[in-house]
């Protein structure tokens, strides 16, 4: 068993010998260290609600899936960014499958957003996209990370971003998956002192999805904002590990996650935040709130606080619900019909978060997916 | 209009409803009066639907149509209203696209073509006038942070928006100062027809001094126990339910 978990990444890595990507010295480091980690399990505190072995005995074909960026950017080997901490993101430093660079210069201002769309198509197609933002000093930009996967496939991308002193980011990654579809997203933040950086999720379909969101702030007077949202149905599962790393004093973060849970499907939020011992004057809020629609549907939810300084404010917590009885009477009595009633609770309930986005595009495309899916009405958030 | 017989309820274990029997015509005005925990609620509750409720016995006909075996959904579009005795908050949830939502349904089941935006708006003005209900309301979530008194003057403007047939007000006056009951009251007369019946369920006898009633009927322990004309309720009020259980039991 060991050795089978061990191997995966030798099976992936000989079985792509000789598909294109990009190499270089941060591969090479990927891959040694790799040689020696095993491959995720549950017996890993990190993925210890998680299954992996579906994705291990994936036989996924390395490709360079269909990347649209709009404005088009070069492709930059230099702009590799750096081996991150998780597996996924050394196997995608390993193989990676296409990389993209971006620096926003010093005091420029943009409005219109950056946009990807990165599309994995074709049973066994594996793609391993890797976007290394730098926002520079006093720079404002918005990014739109949009993931399409289809077919029995798996995407593993890897996306870092620096946030310099002054500077504002926000960021929404949108997650429209097939029924056999596998996604795992490592998104790293970096920011720099009173910079802004919001990152909202929306996952709004997809067989299988773990997302790791890691953000750090290394400047006074920073904030961090993280968001999402997943309405899994049948046997999907989502999984967000989130960090916020408060590492300085006088910073922010906000984070908002919620779940309506459908079906057999299962959720996984786990959610740390650290407040390092010179992080005094730090205000970190977190909540998860998920609503169960079905009896069969599975959240296991943790947020975990971990405090090293005493003057702080701090909070967070977590609820699971079972859908407002009271409330779908109410409507139902007023002549709803009780689908209609549940659209338009689940739509008030997941505004919440989908307002958090400070991008209308991404807001009406989102909400216009969820109400042809019969999960929201669009007219009513 | 609404003929119940021999209705029996319970919840759980527990019969809540005895055999109760109740009919009103079009254009009637019913009060139901009965101490607390006498089973007023229930009665409301099991009429619009509510599923907590098992009935155990006994038949309801609404215009023609077995209520019993309609959806609460259905219910309303046929035309029964019901003001709930706590009107629930909902977080989230504007008033006005939930009346929207609530009305194009109303519409749909009538065979009335979808009301225009601007009409929409106009009977928003006009029936929320009869409650003097803060426009401004209508545009929050559904009863969040609405003070008790606005909670129920918003449930009688749905029950003017929806027009129902028959509408049920379970305890509207509760909690309501002498110029909040006159409001409620003068919303409900001004919806008052000859086509259009009202179930007025109180602990109190003093808002049919503003609701005048055709009948008032007494329900103790699960059944209708005494009918009689408005004079009943000022009866009531004078000796007190304890009147009541004496000549019963
Ligand atoms: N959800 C419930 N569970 C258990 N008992 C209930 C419930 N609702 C009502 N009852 C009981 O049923 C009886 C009638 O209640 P209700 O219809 O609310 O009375 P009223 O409206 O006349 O005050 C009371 O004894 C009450 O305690
Ligand atoms: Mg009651």
């Amino acid at each position: 068993m060991e050795t089978t978990l061990v191997s995966t990444f030798h099976k992936w890595l000989t079985s792509n010998a000789h598909a294109p990507k990009l190499g270089g010295a941060l591969a090479e480091e990927a891959s040694s260290i790799l040689a020696h980690r095993d491959f995720p399990n549950t017996r890993m505190e990190e993925w210890k609600y998680t299954r992996t072995q579906k994705l291990a005995q994936g036989d996924w074909k390395l490709t360079s899936g269909e990347i649209n960026s709009d404005p088009e950017f070069e492709l930059h080997q230099e702009t590799a960014g750096t081996l991150g901490q998780t597996y996924f993101a050394q196997v995608n430093a390993a193989l990676c499958s296409g990389s993209w660079g971006i620096t926003i210069p010093q005091n420029e201002q943009i409005d219109e957003p950056f946009q990807w769309v990165i599309k994995t198509h074709g049973d066994q197609a594996w793609v391993q996209p890797r976007i290394v933002v730098r926002a520079n000093a006093n720079s404002q930009s918005k990014f739109v990370f949009h993931f399409e996967g289809k077919d029995h496939s798996f995407c593993n991308g890897v996306i870092q971003i620096e946030v310099a002193d002054n500077a504002r980011v926000e960021v929404d990654i949108i997650q429209d998956n097939a029924d056999a579809h596998f996604q795992i997203l490592e998104v790293n933040v970096e920011q720099g002192k009173n910079s802004h950086c919001n990152v909202v999720t929306h996952t709004l379909d997809g067989a299988w999805v773990r997302n790791n969101l890691h953000m750090t702030l290394n400047g006074e007077g920073s904030h961090a904002g993280l968001a999402g949202f997943y309405l899994p149905h049948a046997q999907q599962f989502v999984d967000n590990h989130t960090v916020v790393d408060h590492r300085v004093p006088h910073c922010t973060s906000n984070e908002l996650y919620k779940g309506v849970m459908y079906d057999h499907s299962k959720a996984v939020f786990n959610g740390k935040v650290f407040v390092r011992r010179d992080a005094q004057k730090t205000e970190a809020y977190q909540s998860n709130k998920n609503i169960m629609m079905s009896d069969h549907a599975v959240i296991d939810t943790k947020p975990e606080l971990e405090i090293y300084a005493d003057d702080v404010r701090c909070s967070h917590g977590s609820t699971t619900g079972q859908f407002d009885e009271e409330a779908l009477f109410y409507l139902r009595a007023r002549g709803l019909s009780a689908e209609g009633a549940k659209q338009l609770l689940v739509s008030a309930y997941v505004k919440e978060v989908i307002d958090r986005s400070q991008n209308e595009t991404v807001v009406n495309y989102v909400k216009k997916a969820l109400s042809q899916r019969g999960r929201i009405i669009a007219d009513e958030i | 209009m609404i003929e119940i017989k021999n209705l029996q309820a319970s919840i759980g274990e527990k019969q809540i409803l005895k055999g109760l029997n109740l009919t009103v015509k079009p254009g009637e005005v019913h009060a139901i009066m009965g101490p607390n925990g006498s089973g007023k609620s229930t009665l409301a509750s099991v009429l619009a639907g509510r599923e907590d409720y098992e009935v155990t016995g006994g038949e309801v006909m609404f215009n023609g149509k077995n209520l019993l075996e309609l959806a609460p959904e259905e219910r309303s579009r046929e035309g029964l209203f019901l003001a709930f005795q706590y009107p629930v908050e909902i977080p989230g949830v504007s008033n006005m696209n939930f009346l929207k939502a609530a009305v194009g349904e109303m519409r749909k089941h009538r065979g009335l073509d979808p009301l225009s935006a601007k009409d929409f708006l106009a009977l928003v003005k006009e029936r929320s006038a009869l409650v003097e209900l803060d426009g401004q309301l209508a545009h929050r979530a559904v009863n969040e942070g609405f003070s008790g008194g606005e909670k129920k003057r918003n449930e009688v403007f749905q029950m003017a928006m929806l027009e129902p047939k028959l509408a049920i007000l379970d305890e509207t006056d509760s909690g309501l100062d002498i110029d909040a009951l006159r409001i409620v009251a003068q919303g409900v007369n001004a919806m008052r027809s000859p086509e259009r019946s009202f179930l007025v369920i109180t602990h109190y006898q003093r808002l049919l001094d503003y609701i005048v009633p055709d009948v008032v009927h007494v329900l103790y322990k699960g059944q209708i126990v005494k009918t009689g004309p408005k004079e009943l309720a000022l009866e009531l009020e004078e000796k007190g339910y304890d009147w009541i259980k004496e000549t019963v039991a």
